[in-house]
């Protein structure tokens, strides 16, 4: 076991957290304001990912600038998903949210396979520098796109919620729903955007995801329970949390491939996720929007 | 209390009547079906079943929905085309010119999906059943059809114990895992002794499901005997969203030949993350590699996968016939043939044939005539179709094929081939 | 005497099932129907009556289907003894779970995703161990002899299984008029009113969880016994711990009949919509999905909450007025 090998290791293990981290923000943001756990945000990444492929088949458009086409069009889903369904689920028992976010992603899924067929496809940015060498170390550059991206984004929204009128009802709301009702804010307006918000961030890590990943209908459910385990780990709600989670989680995964045998690597995250769940039972960062 | 347990039982009447009467009624068509298991005797009552058939029922189980869908849904593609191109002629001629009818079953990948869907073609009156892709649904699949006496024409799946139950009614086309390990341990042997550069270490990377598995267990197992000495086996898991950790292990075992059995999407993985890393091992070969021999890989990734090697079922690329039928195929669904494909528009053709021979519509006359095949007609490259005592194709093999420039081309066994190998790759 | 006419009828129709039906294809779904009752009744235990929503029960339905498949196909034990040797590892399992998440007190989302966390610890360890025989999965010899739980008939199969499910929905019944019953449901409402009413929150958890484990062990050991393949990703798998859920969900959680009720709609349903369907890949599964979000947005409680929100709405309703004619 080289020491090579364990920093090359570490390194995609770091890259491959941010990505954890990206499927993990638009997860928690929702769980933090309404409370659901939201099964349908694979399908919703998946979404994203057809919007960038067919942008760009069909009219050539790179895959990091329709970012903002996928993030737009899935915000708009994602309200009209809220507005239409969840939004009559908010006092339901958690087990009737939990199965109809089920039945979406069932929905979603399905329909990507009627409308686009079960092929696996896949975009190729043009010009794009596939891996940057540092001495002994590769590294994948859409993935470390992917990885600064995640970043940011939780750098952003931490500013958003912090500094925005929106942002901080978002947060009111989060913590304490009839409070902010009573002070005047409109609970069920802020359910909608921070759940359209939600799957608009779906949107954008399936358009960074896309230049690595091929796409198809099921591509959500490789990512989705990683994305729960991560969330949970970095306490529900918390952005910061939520990347510190995924890099946990991508490091940890990506170290035990080096060093077990089989596929027994697959199991570390999930011992770490209920270890850190038995002596943080809020997660690592407790579970507040923040 | 009371009244609501009253209540909750006039719910559960309601519905336990309706499917009371859904039920009756199904087993009424069941009945009349022709050949519906246990109805021989009535079958034998009815004015003798003379070749006065309008239409023939065959049944096509694939994983049309869920994560195997895109080859599911180009196997029963293919196996539509064979029907069609049956009918176009005029039918199945022993029975009048009857019409054949292509029944599609979706198995969601499931074992217990399966199960239940040969159960609805039995119903449906199903004369012979093709599929199924996945071993998982193929092993208890063919089950129930032994138990309901229904011809079933594995095309691809790969589990050797398929055709080693002793059971009468299961047939299937694909080489199987022993023969595609042999056949990978004798290529490779071949390869060795032309060679002036002897390669001698390898590491399996495969994919965790019985598909991966079980071929890198046989090869494993007998890698010695061939000279070659495996250094790790890496499985993962074919869902999975990144490679690097296998790459990595790759790169630190510093192995001669990798080889790797898996589908598209990881396959790929694997060879960005190996071009990424530059890992260069002297030779790195498919062994019924889902990405190898698709030409999605083949093209799309032509910068990074010259010389790859891949031992795997294809389609006979010296045959004329099988280039018409890539050509129709591609004119249909805009899609190119895959070698699944192949096999299942080969399976359709197989039982086709049995049942014009049978020249009835009787599933133990077809099977009867299943066993009998002799089938030179086809698609595939090796010589007729003929099945052993245990209803394997005998002639079953995997061809050597490699990647050259964007194409891939057979380069062993000779009576197939279209290039010469290069190896190892320079 | 109308009224136990009408509670036998069903019975009636359910005893005689097999013998209506000769159909396989129909029997099969008699079959599963009873199937999905049994092992979402054994979730109803734990999820419905004490609310501890687990998400994970592939880990007991998995551990069920190997142990007893193991014991048949490598020392030659029939599965009739397999099973409960299943039951009890199962069990053993499900305390060690709830040892770890009750007492450190994981709630809510928290203590779903855990479960579901050990069920994929579960699954990946048996995928690497040889003893298991990895992710190859095992096949049981067909071998019909009913000493081997192997029937000829799918009539054998599907009393098997009625007896099965028959028994989970005597137990619930039992349980939900016993002092664990009142227990549990005090827990699911409110525990920490529950604990102020003296009620041992662990202990009572721990019975329904130990309950719960051992009982879904069983279902695992039938699925085995009936497609006689198993492997991990079918017996451990996430799939496995939704499809346990999806039918009482449905019918009714926490109540008696939820779970036959639930089987009996959402079993059929999924064959009806891929017979209607079925030509056009992915449409069916639109569907169902669409009809399992349509279901729970207009009946929250379940089909069977409903009917008893109706009959008690009725019931408060008949009171008034008989009130009103005394008044």
């Amino acid at each position: 076991m080289s020491i090579g090998l364990i920093a090359q290791s570490f390194v995609d293990g770091i890259l491959m957290g941010g990505i954890y981290g990206l499927v993990a923000i638009g997860l928690t943001l929702i769980f933090g304001v309404m409370k659901i756990i939201n099964f349908a945000q694979g399908s919703l990444m998946m979404l994203g990912m057809y919007v960038t492929y067919w942008m760009f088949t069909l009219f050539g458009v790179n895959p990091y600038l329709s970012i903002p086409i996928s993030a737009l069009a899935l915000f708009i889903v994602g309200s009209l998903i809220q507005k239409g369904i969840l939004s009559r689920m908010l006092n339901a028992p958690e087990h009737n949210q939990l199965l109809v976010t089920l039945g979406i992603m069932l929905f979603l899924e399905n329909m990507a396979l009627a409308l686009w067929s079960p092929d696996f496809r896949n975009v190729q940015v043009p010009g794009m520098v596939d891996t940057l060498h540092l001495g002994q170390i590769n590294i994948n550059t859409p993935k470390l796109i992917a990885f600064l991206s995640a970043a940011g984004l939780s750098i952003l929204l931490f500013w958003f919620l912090k500094n925005t009128m929106v942002g901080k009802a978002i947060r009111a709301t989060s913590l304490e729903r009839q409070g902010a009702a009573l002070v005047g804010i409109s609970t069920s307006k802020i359910n909608m955007i921070a759940f359209g918000l939600g799957a608009a961030l779906a949107a954008v890590a399936g358009s960074l995801i896309n230049p690595f990943f091929y796409t198809s209908p099921t591509v959500g459910d490789t990512f989705i329970l990683k994305g729960f385990v991560v969330v949970v780990l970095g306490g529900l709600g918390n952005f910061l949390g939520a990347l510190v989670g995924g890099l946990i989680i991508g490091v940890s995964e990506s170290l035990g491939g080096a060093l077990l045998p089989g596929s027994l690597k697959e199991m570390v995250p999930y011992i770490i996720f209920i270890a850190v769940l038995l002596l943080k039972p809020n997660g690592l960062f407790g579970g507040k929007i923040r | 209390m009371k009244k609501l347990f009253f209540l909750t039982m006039v719910l559960m009447l309601i519905l336990s009547g309706c499917g009371g009467n859904n039920a009756s009624s199904g087993s009424n068509t069941g009945g009349s079906a022709s050949s519906s298991g246990n109805d021989a005797a009535k079958s034998s009552a009815e004015p003798s079943s003379a070749p006065k058939v309008a239409e023939v029922k065959i049944g096509g189980l694939y994983p049309l929905s869920g994560g195997l869908a895109s080859e599911g849904q180009d196997m029963a593609n293919a196996v539509q085309m064979a029907v069609d191109e049956v009918n176009a002629a005029g039918g199945i001629k022993s029975l009048g010119g009857a019409k054949v009818v292509l029944d599609k079953a979706d198995s969601e990948g499931k074992p217990q999906k399966g199960v239940s869907e040969v159960q609805r073609l039995d119903r449906d009156g199903v004369v012979g059943i093709l599929g199924t892709y996945a071993s998982g649904v193929a092993l208890p699949a063919t089950q129930e059809a032994e138990k309901a006496k229904i011809p079933f024409v594995v095309d691809i799946a790969v589990v050797n114990e398929i055709t080693e139950r002793g059971f009468k009614y299961t047939f299937r086309i694909q080489p199987p895992a022993k023969i595609m390990a042999n056949n990978f341990l004798s290529y490779i042997s071949m390869l060795n002794d032309k060679s002036s550069v002897k390669l001698s270490t390898a590491v399996l990377a495969h994919e965790d499901s019985v598909f991966g598995s079980s071929i890198a267990a046989l090869i494993k197992e007998n890698a010695a005997k061939s000279g070659i000495k495996t250094l790790e086996d890496i499985p993962y898991p074919a869902s999975t969203p990144d490679m690097s950790s296998v790459v990595n292990k790759i790169k630190s075992l510093n192995p001669d030949i990798v080889v790797t059995t898996g589908y598209l999407r990881d396959g790929t993985m694997l060879i960005k993350g190996l071009h990424d890393a530059n890992v260069k091992p002297k030779s790195i070969i498919g062994v019924a590699n889902g990405a190898f021999s698709n030409q999605q890989f083949i093209t799309q990734q032509k910068d990074i996968n010259q010389n790859i090697m891949d031992v795997n079922y294809t389609i006979n690329p010296k045959s004329d016939l099988a280039n018409q039928v890539k050509e129709k195929y591609k004119n249909q669904f805009q899609k190119d043939m895959s070698a699944n494909a192949a096999y299942s528009y080969t399976a359709a053709q197989v039982l086709l044939d049995a049942i014009e021979r049978a020249a009835s519509a009787d599933r133990d006359k077809i099977r009867e005539a299943l066993t009998q095949t002799d089938f030179s007609k086809h698609i595939l490259p090796q010589s007729p179709i003929k099945f052993d005592a245990t209803g394997q194709n005998v002639n079953a093999q995997a061809v050597l094929n490699q990647i050259f420039d964007g194409k891939s081309q057979v380069v062993f066994p000779d009576d197939y081939k279209t290039a010469n190998p290069v190896y190892p790759m320079p | 005497m109308k009224k136990t006419l009408l509670l036998l009828l069903p019975l009636i129709l359910i005893l005689i099932f097999p013998v209506l039906v000769k159909d396989s294809y129909f029997l099969n779904l008699g079959i599963l129907v009873l199937y999905y009752t049994f092992l979402s009744q054994a979730w109803n235990i734990l999820s419905g009556y004490s609310g501890q929503f687990s998400f994970g029960h592939a880990a007991f339905f998995g551990t069920g289907a190997y142990a007893s498949t193991i014991l048949l196909t490598g020392y030659g034990v029939s599965p009739w003894i397999g099973m409960f040797v299943g039951a009890f590892v199962s069990t053993l399992i499900g305390l060690f779970i709830g040892y770890l998440t009750f007492r450190y007190k994981l709630r809510g989302a928290y203590f779903a995703l855990s479960t579901l966390a050990f069920a994929e610890i579960l699954r990946i360890a048996v995928q690497n161990s040889d003893f298991f025989k990895k992710t190859m999965g095992i096949m049981i010899p067909l071998k019909q002899d009913p000493w081997m739980f192997q029937f000829e008939s799918a009539s054998s199969y599907y009393y098997t299984i009625l007896i099965f499910a028959g028994f989970s929905i005597w137990l619930v019944y039992r349980i939900g008029r016993s002092r664990l019953g009142f227990n549990l449901a005090a827990i699911r409402e409110n525990e920490d009113a529950a604990r102020s009413l003296g009620v041992n929150i662990y202990k009572n958890k721990m019975i329904a969880m130990g309950l719960s484990a051992g009982l879904t062990a069983l279902g695992g050991s039938f699925y085995a016994q009936y497609i006689l393949f198993i492997d991990p990703p079918t017996t451990f798998g996430t799939e496995v711990s939704i499809s346990i859920l999806l039918p009482v969900i449905i019918g009714g959680v926490g109540t008696v009949l939820g779970p036959l009720v639930g089987s009996l709609i959402t079993i059929p349903l999924g064959e009806l919509t891929s017979a209607l369907f079925g030509d056009f890949a992915g449409v069916h599964l639109m569907v169902y999905g669409l009809i399992l979000v349509i279901v729970i947005l207009f009946l929250p409680e379940g089909i069977v909450g409903w009917f008893q929100d109706r009959a008690r709405k009725k019931e408060a309703g008949m009171n008034n007025g008989i009130l009103k004619e005394r008044g």
